[in-house]
């Protein structure tokens, strides 16, 4: 056994000042995330007549109308929508997760990913890359993302079996929230 | 785009544990928890961020803003360690024993990270396993119990029990691996009920069973040599 020894050392009143600012630093910092927490889901409702899903691994082009019909023509099955670009670093870290998802959950829950704002070349390249599976639609003339009302990237879109709209995760995801989020829609 | 949930987290993590602990007095600590751990905290993050990269995404490590978004993935182990040898570091440098100062920081340290875990209700909701007793995460219709509200109650446990035995006399290495198990442990058992995807075990529980095994082997080794080197009782 060592003994330590014990003397208090340290100004008190320079480390109390100092403790308050911290203090009204953190507490300003959760009111500004009051504030500022995005809801967890928009209106955004699919409509039109049903498509079919456009082939696993593929890039393909789609208006906003086909993109809701492919939606539609999924009824029954949860979606999980994922609106990536190549040029997007937190993308980078989720793909492998989704791609990882689309292999142990692919029968349960359909993973869509929509490349926006972005170069289609590089969105292939991006797909290469990661190995990528499952199904991709482009996005050239934006009006996917604009009717999804998205505000950064990544941005994921789940959808439950009934087609409606059941949560928006905007930034990256954690394996921990996707996972959750599949328990979620599979109940 | 700013993940104002995790700069809340990082906010309540700094603040936590300087406004309500005290560090075990003496000279392993000279001056305030934060200004001590701040420097290991940055290196661990930075550690723990370039090694996620290496892991995950080599080809990202050439870009700045890839590194920087922290919330795509730190590796919590090489991080700890990183933040460790940092403290080692400043320890012989100010000419205090590093067991002493790494035994002084273990309640503030615990308590951090159960901050840290506690906060995952402004990050990510703290899914767990389904059940009847949780809350419901933003935006998911089922009730799961909030695993890092476990796991931070757990941690700030283990920091009031480590606090009282290294008052009572234990030595500071023995804290310190003793900190290091219950981590190890804690990761380990939560990592169970922790959703992800597919059925095998996730890296963050590989990595802490492995710690944890380690850890206790340390612990062993420590018992024994201390037991070895204590004069006998008695002896004449």
């Amino acid at each position: 056994m060592e003994a330590d020894q014990i003397t208090k050392t340290g100004g008190p009143i320079h480390r109390r000042r100092r403790t308050k600012v911290l203090a009204v630093v953190a507490l300003a910092t959760l009111a500004l995330y009051a504030l500022t927490r995005p809801a967890g889901s928009g209106p955004f409702e699919p409509t039109g007549d049903p498509l079919a899903l456009p082939p696993a691994g593929q890039l393909t082009e789609l208006t906003a109308d086909q993109f809701e019909g492919v939606l539609v023509g999924l009824r029954g099955t949860p979606i999980i929508v994922n609106v990536w670009a190549s040029w997007c670093a937190p993308c980078r870290t989720e793909t492998p997760l989704l791609e990882r998802t689309w292999k142990a959950h692919g029968d349960e829950v359909m993973i869509l990913g929509v490349a926006s704002k972005d170069v289609p070349t590089n969105s292939l390249d991006f797909m290469d890359e990661f190995d990528v599976g499952y199904p991709n639609i482009f996005d050239s003339s934006g009006e996917i993302r604009s009717r999804l009302g998205l505000r950064g990237f990544p941005t994921t879109y789940v959808f439950g079996a009934d087609g409606q709209l059941r949560t928006t995760i905007v930034g990256g995801l954690t394996e921990q929230r996707l996972a959750a989020v599949i328990e979620d829609v599979t109940r | 785009m700013i993940d104002i949930g995790l700069l809340a987290s990082i906010a309540i993590v700094l603040t936590v544990p300087t406004i309500f602990l005290e560090p075990w007095p003496g000279h392993a600590v000279d001056s305030g928890v934060l200004d001590i751990s701040l420097g290991a905290l940055f290196i661990g993050l930075a550690v723990g961020r370039l090694t996620a990269l290496a892991i995950d995404d080599p080809g990202s490590l050439t870009s700045a803003s890839d590194v920087l978004i922290i919330r795509s993935g730190v590796e919590f182990w090489p991080g700890l360690t990183a933040g460790l040898a940092w403290l080692a570091i400043q320890a012989t440098r100010n000419k205090v024993p590093v067991a002493a100062r790494l035994a002084a920081l273990v309640p503030a340290g615990l308590v951090a990270w159960a901050c840290y875990e506690a906060t995952c209700l402004l990050r990510d909701g703290c899914p767990g396993p389904a059940s009847s007793l949780g809350i419901r995460p933003d935006g998911l219709a089922t009730r799961m119990f909030p695993i890092g509200i476990a796991v931070a109650a757990a941690a700030v446990g283990s920091a009031v029990v480590l606090d009282r035995w290294h008052r009572r006399g234990l030595a500071s290495r023995q804290v310190v691996v003793l900190a290091l198990l219950a981590v190890a442990g804690i990761r380990a058992v939560s990592s169970i009920w922790l959703p992800h995807i597919g059925q095998a075990l996730t890296r963050q529980h590989r990595e802490s069973i492995i710690v944890l095994v380690l850890a206790v082997g340390l612990l062993i080794t420590l018992r024994v040599r201390d037991r070895v080197t204590a004069p006998a009782v008695g002896a004449a």
